[in-house]
């Protein structure tokens, strides 16, 4: 089992996971990042930053389409595609992973201002329902099932006849050997 | 613990069979009253929706506005933020790609320098080597004019006859070398050539007693270091070789001087002049007796 000697289990720990640094925008849509298999020197920094921190990449942007090309291109560089249809490109020639994670911070990373919006946005939700909200119960929406203390849903609706009706239980007696 | 059988048919991972690829399933058949009817709910139930949707985002921007005290000018703060950064990370590129082009560039001088380099130092030896070969084809040509043929074999055999060269000579610890004479053509005076005497063994005569007494001032002087002391003490010939022998033998100037006024450094020439004594004894005996 080579993946569990040395470095390689620590970087997929859940603890390790945790601590990645880069969490793209919502902007950002797919990212691609070419590197080398055998690179030289000055192409050293996207391997070990594939190495290091891509399974943290992945953790803590799980909505984002991560692509890794390999030996695609003489210099390892990376490829954002926005929301909006923009592409930014990165160049990682001569760089080091944490240069690399820092660039990739700076520039399409959630910024302060972006968070104190998201935290915004979380504590005032149209869509909920309850107290704080504007709307006490999805039943006051049209369309929608009325609530069940005022009008009875019909029998298919309720487990109670789903799992006990003639046709459910012959099928169950069946299927038991 | 209970084992329940799989459920029937396909697993849905499966591809559907052929014969449903080419399948063209027939409706039911609807009456006209039906399908109008069916048509225009179908039309309700979208125009319900559509208006629905609507309604909650115009709810939406009015609500956001409202409650959230301005917003809009978050969302514009931050789109404004991305596109600096964008922009920033272009610019970046943009140095980067004038810094790499430099680079490529000193790169190629610097190769194409090196390469000139080492072509001009391959044509300097290829030069100096055509040189050097010219060279020595020229002395073997030179070389060739002294080699034996058919018709210079004759001259080249009598002049070796009559130019021999002698490459036997003695040497000593101290590395000076005692060349032999040259050989006579015709030793001892005679007309007829009788043969080649290279080895100073074989002719101990060859030597005059002049230059014997020479050979053996030089000997002593390289031995000791001296000149002309002992000049006195050379003797004939035949007493002579005794006297290289001791010469040879002492050890300092004080064994040499003993030995000369009549004393021994050895024992080896005590016995051999002991014996010249008692030799020379005996023979006057055995004249006496025979006299007698």
């Amino acid at each position: 089992m080579p993946f569990m000697r040395g470095v390689m289990p620590i970087r997929r720990t859940f603890f390790y996971l945790e601590q990645g640094r880069v969490v793209f925008r919502d902007d950002v849509k797919v990212f691609c990042l070419g590197y080398h298999q055998r690179p030289e020197p000055h192409q050293k920094g996207a391997k070990e930053f594939i190495f290091w921190h891509w399974a943290q990449l992945q953790f803590r942007n799980p909505y984002i389409q991560l692509v890794k090309l390999k030996n695609f291109t003489v210099t390892p560089f990376a490829m954002a595609f926005l929301k909006d249809g923009r592409e930014v490109l990165f160049d990682l020639e001569g760089k080091s992973k944490d240069e690399i994670v820092d660039m990739f911070n700076g520039t399409l990373g959630k910024t302060k201002l972006c968070l104190q919006r998201e935290a915004l946005e979380s504590k005032y939700s149209v869509a909920g329902f309850g107290d704080n909200h504007p709307r006490q119960c999805i039943c006051e929406i049209q369309g929608q099932q009325p609530c069940t203390s005022l009008v009875k849903a019909p029998d298919y609706m309720c487990g109670r006849w789903r799992w006990n009706h003639q046709g459910a239980k012959l099928k169950r007696n069946k299927r038991i050997i | 613990m209970r084992r329940y059988l799989p459920p029937t048919g396909k697993p849905p991972i499966t591809p559907p069979h052929e014969k449903k690829l080419t399948r063209a399933l027939e409706p039911e058949w609807l009456s006209p009253e039906d399908a109008k009817e069916l048509l225009w709910r179908r039309q309700v139930y979208k125009n319900v929706l559509k208006s629905m949707r609507r309604v909650y985002k115009e709810e939406y921007e009015t609500y956001m506005v409202e409650k959230t005290y301005g917003w809009p000018k978050i969302y514009a703060e931050e789109r404004a933020e991305l596109n600096h950064l964008i922009e920033e990370q272009n610019e970046r590129l943009r140095q980067g790609e004038i810094m790499r082009a430099q680079r490529d560039k000193e790169n190629y001088e610097q190769m194409k320098n090196e390469f000139l380099e080492g072509l001009e130092e391959k044509l300097e030896k290829d030069h100096k080597e055509l040189e050097e070969r010219t060279q020595e084809i020229l002395k073997q040509i030179e070389r060739t004019e002294h080699f034996l043929t058919p018709e210079n074999l004759e001259r080249e055999i009598e002049y070796a006859l009559e130019h021999p060269v002698n490459y036997n000579y003695c040497i000593d610890l101290r590395g000076t070398k005692f060349y032999d004479p040259e050989p006579l053509k015709y030793p001892d005076s005679a007309k007829r050539q009788t043969g080649r005497r290279f080895d100073r063994t074989l002719a101990p005569s060859v030597l005059s007693k002049e230059e014997l007494k020479k050979l053996r001032t030089e000997k002593i002087e390289t031995k000791f270091k001296t000149k002309g002391r002992f000049a006195r003490y050379i003797k004939a010939p035949v007493e002579g070789k005794v006297v290289d022998e001791a010469i040879d033998m002492a050890v300092g100037w004080d064994d040499v001087e003993k030995f000369v006024e009549g004393g021994d450094t050895n024992d080896n020439e005590k016995k051999m002049n002991d014996t010249g004594k008692k030799e020379s004894k005996k023979k006057k005996k055995n004249a006496s007796t025979k006299e007698s």
